[in-house]
């Protein structure tokens, strides 16, 4: 689910570190990106972490639906996303570092192609990190005004899969707006996350309010309720299902 | 979001459902002007269509923003909103007020605590029996298919098939206003008794009184839509052909529906029967195509004002591939003719009845201040043959006009149609005596 993808985007890249004051210096994509690493926990932080486990609240107030998104992450690519909507019981999806999956009302199936492709790529643990590897380029497409404040606008390009689109706040060098297109059976969906606040935990700072925009017509609301940093992960949970759960 | 898209976007909810809910204070004309913009910018900002059907959207709300001001009772307020979002001439938008100001309203299908079991429909320009649910009160009286129901606590339904006439509808959008209008006053209070006249199958003048029970099913929410009573029936009809029927479309009825079809799955035949069933929501279609096919397929396509979401299903190991008919009649609307239309289409199953009313466009239901609601739509839906079934329903594949004499000489004439159409493809693919070369 695209917002799983969302959140784990998030949660993999903002690892944190108190901010610093930045000169106004002209800098490249590859500086800010390096800046963000430093902001939001530095590289030896991101290095020890090797689990990762995140859970928020879902909102869509419009239409007065809510429920939980769970997700657990493991270097170097595996994740799990889980759904709890009362309307519409559990959907997951996952990646065990070969095999993307999704189960849901549809069933239980394999991603391929550029839904498998984005799925993996988002499943990066150290993506901040590893950008060069991932990415076959990365575009400083220029500054810009958000909200009053300047931020800088980052194209990621991957060897396959749909471009992401970053916004760094020119002071801060944190993430504060994302924009990505996701694949699915059912169609291409752009979508539109703007962090509008970040928590301290263990010393590291992770976006701990978001909103989505899906289209025109969906925007939902997460709230992290609890991230927990390297806690035992079993890699099972990872692999997909034999079957659905409720049968086929 | 592929859940919150897949989900959410293709919400096409049922038509003119209300919320009951306690009397609401009497509306200042600030909160009047208030849900009038927010109605009006939901169709501007949300509406898939940016030239929104035709309409100049802009110059309908320089007519209609003056007279709110005019209006003097919130009934007529909420009628002033629902009469601005007519102008679009498209299904699926409506303004849901917070209290049964639509008891005034007689399009409003009112959801009671309890109800007496019956469905009836204009029929020969007549309020007539057309089906009885089992283990209600109605099943235990002396009525009947094909019986004339007269009056209702009193009140003839003479008035109201004459208020609907006098509309010139088409005929289809007058046999729909007038049941879901006159369902409204099949119910009431659980425990409480309903008065009814009728003309039985002799044509004579008799009287029922009738206890509201508990509607078949369990309630389930979905949203900002009220609660709905939702089941699942099933059961083997004589010539060894499955019958599954389900009332609505809300995702708690998907295992349900999964199940019975497996259980009947040794069948010659099976009979989807969702007839009155208002539609719900649209991601449940696909999990059921998927039940009928061994592969992947669509349903059809349904275009936001940025993008377009398929209604992808993914066929099943073991699917039910024998004779399929579905059915429906002038109630089945929305999510329901999106699965009829579509499978037709795909030619995996025929259909049976009255065609539907073509009111097929994805829609949300929103919740504004002041407890109102509104259903607005923001999609439009075509088929895998790029057919918009808006305005034009799925047409039978077997029509079946209901009219009294057939009721009352077989209590379900569609059903017997589509169990016929069962036994005729299965004698047509029965190897004939000459090439099985027996003598």
């Amino acid at each position: 689910m695209k917002t799983f993808r969302m959140i784990l985007g998030m949660g993999l890249m903002t690892l944190p570190l108190l901010s610093q004051a930045q000169t106004a210096a002209k800098l490249t994509a590859e500086q800010i990106l390096d800046k963000y690493v430093a902001a939001t926990g530095g590289r030896a932080a991101y290095e020890k972490l090797k689990t990762l486990t995140m859970n928020s609240t879902l909102t869509i107030k419009s239409q007065g639906i809510s429920g939980t998104v769970e997700m657990t992450a493991k270097a170097p690519n595996k994740v799990l996303e889980v759904a709890n909507l009362a309307v519409a019981g559990t959907s997951k999806q996952g990646f065990d570092g070969k095999t993307g999956w999704s189960q849901d009302f549809n069933g239980l199936r394999k991603m391929e192609g550029t839904e498998l492709a984005d799925f993996a790529r988002r499943a990066q643990f150290n993506e901040p990190l590893n950008y060069k590897t991932i990415y076959s380029k990365i575009v400083l497409v220029g500054k810009q005004k958000m909200g009053g404040k300047d931020v800088y606008v980052i194209k990621k390009i991957p060897k396959t899969g749909n471009a992401t689109t970053e916004y760094y706040d020119a002071k801060t060098f944190l993430i504060v707006k994302m924009e990505t297109v996701s694949e699915t059976p059912q169609g291409t969906f752009p979508a539109q996350t703007l962090i509008s606040e970040y928590k301290t935990v263990d010393g590291l700072k992770f976006p701990s309010v978001m909103q989505q925009k899906i289209g025109t017509v969906v925007t939902i609301d997460l709230r992290f309720t609890e991230i927990k940093l390297n806690p035992p992960v079993d890699d099972k949970i990872f692999a997909m299902p034999e079957k659905a759960e409720g049968g086929k | 979001m592929k859940f919150s898209t897949g989900l959410l976007k293709s919400l096409g909810a049922c038509a003119l459902l209300l919320c009951l809910g306690s009397v609401a204070r009497a509306e200042s004309l600030r909160d009047r002007m208030e849900t009038f913009d927010l109605v009006w910018k939901r169709v501007q900002e949300k509406h898939y269509d940016p030239k929104f059907n035709g309409v100049d959207w802009y110059a309908v709300r320089k007519r209609y923003a003056p007279r709110v001001k005019t209006v003097k009772t919130d009934a007529e307020f909420y009628g002033l909103l629902n009469q601005m979002l007519g102008e679009l001439k498209q299904s699926h938008f409506g303004v849901i007020p917070p209290l049964a100001y639509l008891m005034q309203d007689e399009t409003a299908a009112l959801v009671h605590d309890g109800d007496v079991g019956l469905t009836v429909q204009l029929v020969e320009g007549q309020a007539v029996v057309t089906q009885i649910e089992s283990g209600s009160s109605a099943a235990e009286s002396s009525l009947k298919p094909g019986f004339v129901i007269t009056s209702v606590g009193g009140k003839s339904p003479d008035k109201l098939i004459a208020r609907i006439k006098a509309r010139k509808l088409k005929p289809i959008e007058e046999r729909f206003q007038f049941r879901y209008a006159f369902r409204s006053q099949l119910g009431g209070a659980i425990d409480s008794k309903l008065k009814l006249g009728y003309l039985d199958g002799e044509g004579k003048p008799q009287t029922v009184e009738l206890e509201c029970r508990k509607p078949k099913g369990e309630m389930v929410k979905f949203g900002y839509l009220p609660s709905i009573p939702a089941f699942v029936e099933s059961k083997k009809l004589p010539g060894n052909i499955g019958y599954v029927r389900l009332n609505i479309f809300m995702l708690p009825l998907l295992e349900p529906v999964k199940k019975a079809v497996a259980e009947l799955h040794d069948t010659d035949g099976m009979i989807l029967d969702i007839r009155g069933n208002l539609g719900g929501v649209g991601m449940m279609a696909p999990p059921i195509a998927s039940l009928f096919s061994p592969q992947r397929g669509t349903l059809g396509t349904m275009k936001m004002r940025t993008g377009e979401m398929r209604f992808v299903f993914f066929g099943e190991d073991n699917p039910y591939m024998k004779p399929l008919v579905v059915l429906t009649d002038e109630g089945s609307v929305s999510t329901s003719e999106i699965l009829a239309g579509s499978l037709q289409e795909n030619k995996r199953a025929l259909t049976a009845g009255s065609a539907t009313p073509g009111m097929v466009l994805p829609s949300y239901v929103e919740r504004l201040p002041r407890g109102v609601r509104m259903q607005y739509v923001i999609a439009d839906f075509k088929t895998p043959k790029g057919i918009l079934l808006e305005g034009r329903g799925v047409q039978p594949d077997i029509p079946v006009t209901l009219t009294r004499k057939s009721l009352l000489e077989q209590g379900d004439p569609i059903l017997n149609a589509a169990i016929a159409a069962i036994q005729k493809q299965n004698g047509a693919n029965q190897p004939s005596a000459a090439n099985s070369g027996a003598k």
